[in-house]
């Protein structure tokens, strides 16, 4: 499981990097120069604000979709997981 | 008996750069009319490398976790709650909160922004700093 995470991490990796390529390459001159601008603007401290009430609610909405999937597999396997506490504590 | 853990890559906040008056929304505002795109919102995550850095991040603490399992513990189960939480599809798990706040515009500007080599090298910065982010389930 752990190289196949891996894997799929590099082409997730690489797929990313030839998006990047892709839409820096398609931005005119123009638009390259206002990203530049963009990126020293004064309003740095507004989007800061936005995007740190965004990250909390996403890591909210995380952790409960990390949540629901954990809950619905343990109980998927209940009976294995209780058998299998069972026969360990049994063992002498 | 789950201590599964939630790790938020800081490219979401961290290093975000100077953004335009005209770029992001005021919090407390309505949300905006032409709110973010998924597919903005797949490339923005795309060239922040969000969902790979959460991946990353979050495998080093499931991992820690698993070692802190108890001995009975079933490993496929374990498994398989680690294969699901891969799958999560991180863009349309965000998107109604960006919605909410980020603007096409907004969305745009950022992209073009995080898709510069400026951009980049700030994404990458960010990116190395540790996920404060762990969290019991």
């Amino acid at each position: 499981m752990q190289a196949r995470r891996h894997r799929a991490a590099a082409m997730v990796s690489g797929e990313e990097n030839n998006r990047v390529l892709k839409v820096y390459n398609g931005m005119t001159p123009e638009q390259r120069r206002r990203a530049e601008l963009f990126s020293q603007s004064s309003d740095y401290r507004r989007i800061q604000l936005v995007l740190k009430q965004i990250a909390a609610e996403f890591e909210q909405a995380t952790i409960e979709k990390q949540t629901d999937l954990a809950k619905a597999i343990a109980l998927k396997h209940q009976a294995e997981m209780t058998e299998a506490k069972r026969l360990y504590d049994a063992k002498p | 008996m789950f201590f599964l853990v939630v790790a938020q890559p800081n490219v979401l906040i961290a290093q975000e750069p100077n953004v335009s008056a005209t770029t992001s929304q005021e919090l407390g505002s309505k949300p905006p009319d032409h709110p973010v795109t998924e597919d903005q919102l797949r490339t923005y995550f795309a060239v922040c490398h969000v969902s790979a850095v959460s991946r990353q991040l979050t495998h080093e603490k499931l991992e820690s976790q698993r070692q802190r399992l108890p001995p009975w513990y079933p490993q496929s189960v374990w498994d398989e709650i680690e294969d699901a939480v891969d799958k999560i599809d991180m863009p349309m798990l965000a998107l109604p909160i960006y919605r909410k706040y980020m603007s096409e515009a907004d969305a745009k500007m950022l992209i073009e922004l995080f898709a510069s080599p400026q951009g980049q090298e700030l994404v990458e910065n960010s990116s190395k700093l540790p996920c404060k982010h762990s969290t019991p389930v």
